[in-house]
């Protein structure tokens, strides 16, 4: 008996895969799910270049592992003193129990539900070809692309407006000087002190 | 090259375990990334019919997906930067206001 030399590597990519996610789930510390997600893409990525899904693939790498993950990556630092520790572990009792069991039965039903789908019948086509994904995605699909090319702006604009800093202190601008001069140069506004806008929340509720 | 099914069969294993730490943890930030695992999950179902059927449909899905969940990474680590700075938490169980 023979095996394939295609399906060993499908098996070990796909083994990768799943212990990253058993690892993302059920690690400890949140850098160390990072890293273990990190596995999990790479190993998707993998599976997408053995679908012939080359163009995803690269996709999968640049986005996800390159900006996605550096993004998260930011929000584990930029959160860092109060998750590390007994906040961020799992709970562990009874109702999480019942819960994970649950969740196994459900997923080998629907494992069951796919792998045996009448959809897989058919003579299998063969993957399409990263020419005919372009020409799809720039002719077929061009509208979609445009919106969704004014949804990432918009979605940018949404995440620095949310994460805005709304104390006045730091939107005036800083001469350097401590105190309030009697004739700023010229183009450079007062400088506005507050007595307490360093330390507390001042909710100034100023825009620019 | 590989059966389409075992590609979706993997979709749905990782999937199940997102959804697993999704309902598991309490730190925002491993939630939100048991929800990219869950998106990656459906992105390899589409994978597999677009392979299965030879038509390409699937893998502008997959592009789709791909960006709509680095938009929606984005904003949800804005909303948890800004709720660690109102609430200094970014635990589930604790964060219960969305504004001051």
């Amino acid at each position: 008996m023979a095996i394939d030399f295609e399906t060993l590597v499908f098996v070990i990519v796909s083994g990768a895969a799943v212990a990253g996610a058993i690892g993302c789930v059920f690690a400890s510390r949140v850098a160390h799910s990072l890293l273990w997600l990190m596995l999990t893409f790479f190993a998707v990525a993998a599976v997408f270049l053995m679908a012939s899904a080359e163009m995803l693939g690269a996709i999968q790498i640049l986005v996800y592992l390159g900006s996605v993950m550096l993004v998260v990556q930011f929000g584990v630092m930029l959160t860092r003193r109060r998750i590390q520790g007994a906040e961020s572990l799992p709970t562990l009792n009874f109702i999480s129990a019942v819960t994970g069991v649950g969740l196994f039965a459900l997923m080998l039903a629907l494992l069951r539900e796919v792998m045996e789908h009448p959809m897989w019948d058919s003579e299998v086509a063969g993957a399409p070809t990263t020419l005919e994904f372009a020409d799809a995605l720039f002719n077929e699909w061009t509208i979609a692309t445009i919106v969704l090319g004014a949804l990432l702006a918009m979605a940018m604009i949404g995440a620095s407006y949310l994460v805005r800093d709304e104390r006045l202190i730091n939107l005036v601008w800083d001469t350097g000087q401590e105190t309030v001069t009697a004739s700023p140069g010229v183009g450079m506004p007062t400088r506005r002190t507050f007595p307490d806008a360093s330390t507390g929340e001042q909710d100034g509720g100023e825009e620019e | 090259m590989i059966d389409p099914s075992w590609i979706a069969a993997l979709g749905v294993i990782l999937f199940g375990i997102g959804l697993l730490g999704t309902f598991y943890h309490k730190n925002a930030i491993v939630v939100l990334m048991c929800i990219e695992l869950m998106l990656n999950a459906a992105n390899l179902n589409f994978v597999a019919a677009a392979s299965h059927y030879g038509d390409v449909s699937g893998w502008v899905f997959t592009a789709i997906a791909i960006a709509i969940a680095a938009a929606e990474v984005a904003i949800g680590l804005a909303i948890l930067l800004s709720m660690y700075s109102t609430q200094q938490t970014i635990s589930l169980d604790a964060a219960s206001k969305l504004r001051n």
